[in-house]
């Protein structure tokens, strides 16, 4: 207060005793709510203050991290046994996929890998994947539409994500097509894939 | 003016200070995979002629065969037939004559002699359209093949060998095909053939055979009466320029070895070479044979009968003029 008043004596104007209390309550305003703003956002962040300390036992508590977990068909490493494929053929094989982890996730294909030998390289690219979601396994048929569809190789999924809540199963038909064109020299071969299904935690 | 710029600094500070308090998150993810091997299936089929359709055809009779298409690959097919045929002839008179009837058949090794019964495919084996369906993995198709010559006009003798082919096809590239055939045969009957005695005018006697060898010779005898077939008996074998066949042995006809008057005639196996090839010329009823080789005339000088028949210088006499007695 002291060195407001001489502050406001050094001025080139004297003012008058209205807009110097007029002044001095603004200021006071202005303080106060810096101060009320600093305390919210202290109370809001993340960090930790330690100006004032008590402390007291906690007995038999104790704290575990969450985790995001998928399997498919019971396994994280699911092999599924597929029909064999004449030209314009599907085969088609449910996968179940349940979540076990303890958050939502939602669930996409990530990458089909082709095996490295040469009856799978020729082969693959004759192969169309679709991946949709049924109702339930009985519904796994050929001839599904919708969901996602493209080349094995690499296939991934292309529709929107399907968010499985946790300790949800949902499933998943997916049905392999061999192409009407398929050549000739096709016969009689095999293709052997990969695929990566990732369960992404699901943001709160 | 003083109030104006508080109110901005509280409110600066006011967001700066909760701009650096929001939350962070590390979104978790769980990786799953699965494995399989798609095998592709495979195309092929087999033929097979249960009972033959080939045979050989008459004017009545129709032969009847069956044929089986066999999947024997992994994969749904369809399948087609096409018909080709071949001649022993080169031509097509006796394919086009000869009709075709097809029909599905559970019993290929037994099929009806009676009327086709079913879906019937009709055509000749010039023209025979495809036999056609689908067959699963490891499943048969039948057909009965009935073929018949309901008219022979015009046709020839001749050997015809249809081949049925079929197809299998999946998709626009998987294709595979067997195929079976069959002999068709069919002798064209002799034509009609009036056989003569070759009666002397001068002598009264016939121009006699006197074995069914080659070479062997020819003699003057007594006409016999009635005329029978047998060594007097010979026809024109062609027109123009003609060989005299002997009924003895039909393959055999008058030749005349070599030139030179009294040359004695002989059979020889006819052909159309000039020394067994004759001009006919006919004045009245009568009729002269020139010898295309040695251009003398067929001639009966003998005085007794057994002698032999030669070949002299033509001149319009009695001896080298016959008359031609129809053996009825």
């Amino acid at each position: 207060m002291i060195s407001l008043q001489r502050f406001g004596r050094s001025a080139r104007r004297r003012p008058s005793n209205t807009m110097q209390r007029t002044v001095h309550s603004a200021l006071w305003t202005g303080a106060i709510g810096c101060l009320v703003a600093i305390a919210i956002a202290v109370s809001a962040s993340a960090g930790s203050y330690a100006l004032w300390n008590g402390a007291t036992n906690v007995t038999g508590g104790s704290m575990s991290a969450g985790s995001a977990a998928i399997t498919i068909n019971g396994s994280t490493t699911a092999t599924l046994a597929l029909g064999a494929l004449g030209p314009g053929e599907s085969t088609t094989t449910p996968l179940t996929i349940a979540n076990t982890g303890s958050t939502p996730v939602s669930l996409a294909v990530t990458d089909t890998a082709i095996g490295t030998d040469a009856a799978s390289l020729a082969v693959a690219p004759q192969l169309t994947a679709t991946l949709t979601s049924v109702a339930d396994p009985t519904r796994c048929q050929a001839g599904l539409t919708g969901g996602s569809t493209g080349t094995l190789t690499g296939f991934t999924t292309t529709s929107a994500p399907i968010v499985l809540a946790k300790d949800a199963n949902a499933t998943l038909c997916l049905q392999l097509s061999l192409a009407t064109s398929a050549p000739s020299t096709m016969q009689g071969k095999s293709a052997a894939f990969t695929m990566s299904l990732t369960g992404t935690q699901v943001a709160p | 003016m003083i109030r104006h710029k508080l109110a901005i600094i509280v409110g600066l500070v006011i967001v700066l200070t909760f701009a650096g308090t929001t939350a962070g998150y590390a979104f978790w993810t769980a990786p799953a995979a699965v494995s399989g091997s798609v095998a592709t299936k495979a195309i092929a089929v087999t033929e097979t002629m249960p009972v033959s359709f080939g045979g050989t055809l008459s004017g009545t009779t129709a032969i009847t065969g069956a044929i089986t298409i066999t999947n024997t690959g992994s994969v749904a097919s369809a399948f087609a037939t096409a018909a080709t045929t071949a001649s022993a002839a080169g031509d097509t008179k006796l394919a086009t004559a000869i009709t075709v009837a097809a029909w599905p058949t559970a019993n290929p090794a037994n099929c009806p002699t009676s009327s086709p019964s079913g879906t019937v495919t009709t055509g000749t084996w010039a023209n025979f359209p495809p036999l056609t369906g689908t067959l699963a993995p490891a499943s048969v198709a039948s057909f009965c093949v009935r073929s018949s010559l309901a008219s022979a006009t015009g046709v020839s003798s001749d050997v015809v060998t249809p081949t049925i082919t079929a197809t299998l096809t999946a998709g626009t590239s998987w294709s595979a095909s067997a195929q079976v055939s069959a002999k068709l045969t069919y002798t064209a009957p002799p034509p009609s053939v009036t056989w003569y005695q070759l009666k002397n005018v001068a002598t009264q006697r016939c121009v006699t055979v006197s074995s069914s060898a080659a070479r062997s010779s020819i003699v003057s005898t007594d006409c016999s009466n009635p005329a029978t077939l047998g060594g007097q008996a010979f026809t024109l074998g062609r027109s123009g320029t003609t060989s005299i066949v002997t009924y003895l042995a039909q393959a055999l006809s008058i030749a005349i070895s070599s030139g030179g008057n009294g040359k004695p005639a002989i059979t020889a196996a006819t052909t159309s070479g000039s020394g067994q090839s004759w001009t006919v010329s006919t004045t009245g009823s009568y009729y002269t044979f020139t010898n295309v080789n040695s251009d003398r005339c067929l001639a009966d000088d003998s005085t007794s009968a057994g002698s032999a028949v030669t070949v002299d210088n033509c001149w319009p006499n009695p001896s080298q003029q016959f008359t031609l007695e129809p053996i009825q």
